[in-house]
């Protein structure tokens, strides 16, 4: 962060706010975009519509929006890191808002934040289901699997709190 | 990159279509990003601030780099017409009746497996797959984490003057044993247990849904 930026007490909540902001708007915007996608297109174009990022940006295009996106993660992430070393907080990103930013931008931030994480939490199931068919598993494995048994096992899992050991909830590998 | 207008039928520029595409991809390259910001929602449950100091400030960088050098590799290694790219979010359009999958194997969308399929290692592609659906499974569990301790921290603060305030206030319930919002736990992981099981009934939710927008769209 340039010095600038810290001696203006303004621009400095202007900075903070923005990379605050930017994780949740690109987790809503793609949580949007996943559902947007799904009703836009009828079934039967579905052959025509095969869309991977490779697909659709071509590989020069794919390894350009992964340095950009890239980059977008290394300047919240190190913002991120910078504030909770500073600030440890219950419920950080939220708190963060409402403290430097506005108290009521604090509250929708955090609803949306909850919808975007509890509705990736049935998509990632979904995606473990869909990574199953390489084994040829029916449908009805698939289903008591990944979208009964595993949520079930994962909630279990979390009721027992944050430990150091061999399951530990957090994880940083994300699909 | 070369420019292709099978995508879409749509008569604008050249230049505008590939932008487009560009500019569609981000979010999907955004959403593997998903989750960046996760240790902050951490840092205050872990036993010492100072611990996550260096793997926070770490963490951005080795993911972005590992994310380059596998596009480079999976982009050198799969052609971008290939068969094996999913159709359109099948994991969530898809039904059972009109799942056309890849014919040839192996059976999956996902870049990693194919890239190891079409370099010749078989058995390396079904470990891979068997890693990927570990790796996605522990990050529906980080999901669930994260979206209980927001639910919580949330409603701890709702006052508890009337019936409904009560009610949402209870959500911040914390077992004392174990230090688990187990009520927003429970609330995070039902709100959206059934929305899989969508899927099953071919043709009647999500793809009257579809076809009822193309209509909308085509109008």
């Amino acid at each position: 962060v340039p010095l600038i930026f810290l001696e203006n007490e303004f621009l400095t909540k202007v900075l903070r706010s923005s990379s605050l902001l930017a994780p949740l708007l690109v987790a809503e915007y793609s949580t949007t975009m996943e559902v947007f996608a799904t009703t836009l297109h009828a079934p039967e174009r579905k052959a025509y519509l095969r869309i991977e990022s490779l697909e659709v940006a071509g590989p020069a295009g794919l390894i350009l929006s992964v340095i950009a996106i890239g980059f977008v993660a290394i300047f919240v992430s190190e913002c991120i890191s910078e504030l909770s070393q500073q600030f440890p907080a219950p419920n950080a990103i939220v708190e963060y808002v409402k403290t430097f930013v506005d108290k009521d931008l604090g509250w929708v931030v955090g609803i949306a934040y909850w919808y975007a994480f509890a509705s990736v939490f049935a998509v990632q199931n979904l995606a473990a289901a869909e990574l199953s068919k390489y084994w040829g598993l029916s449908q009805t494995f698939q289903t008591l699997a990944f979208y009964g048994l595993a949520p079930l096992v994962i909630l279990t899992l979390n009721f027992f709190g944050v430990y150091v050991g061999l399951v530990s909830p957090i994880s940083f590998v994300y699909g | 990159v070369k420019p292709y207008g099978s995508y879409y039928n749509i008569p604008i520029g050249q230049l505008g279509l590939r932008l487009t595409k560009h500019s569609y991809s981000l979010p999907l390259v955004a959403y593997s990003f998903l989750g960046i910001e996760v240790i902050a929602v951490a840092a205050f449950e872990a036993k010492k601030s100072s611990y996550l100091r260096w793997p926070s400030r770490v963490i951005a960088y080795v993911i972005f780099l590992l994310y380059f050098l596998c596009t480079i590799g999976e982009t050198l290694t799969v052609g971008w017409r290939s068969k094996h790219l999913p159709m359109i979010y099948e994991g969530l359009a898809n039904s059972t009746t009109t799942a056309s999958g890849p014919t040839t194997p192996p059976n999956s969308t996902s870049l990693a497996v194919t890239a190891a399929w079409a370099a010749g290692y078989h058995n390396l592609a079904g470990f891979l797959n068997g890693c990927l659906i570990f790796s996605v499974l522990s990050a529906s569990n980080t999901s669930l984490y994260v979206s209980s301790r927001t639910l919580y921290g949330l409603t701890r603060e709702i006052p508890d003057t009337n019936w409904l305030g009560r009610k949402l206030h209870s959500l911040s319930f914390v077992v004392r044993q174990t230090g688990v919002p187990a009520t927003a736990l429970l609330f995070s992981a039902i709100s959206f247990f059934w929305l899989p099981f969508l899927q099953l009934k071919a043709g009647y939710a999500i793809q009257d849904v579809s076809s009822n927008n193309r209509q909308n769209a085509l109008r």
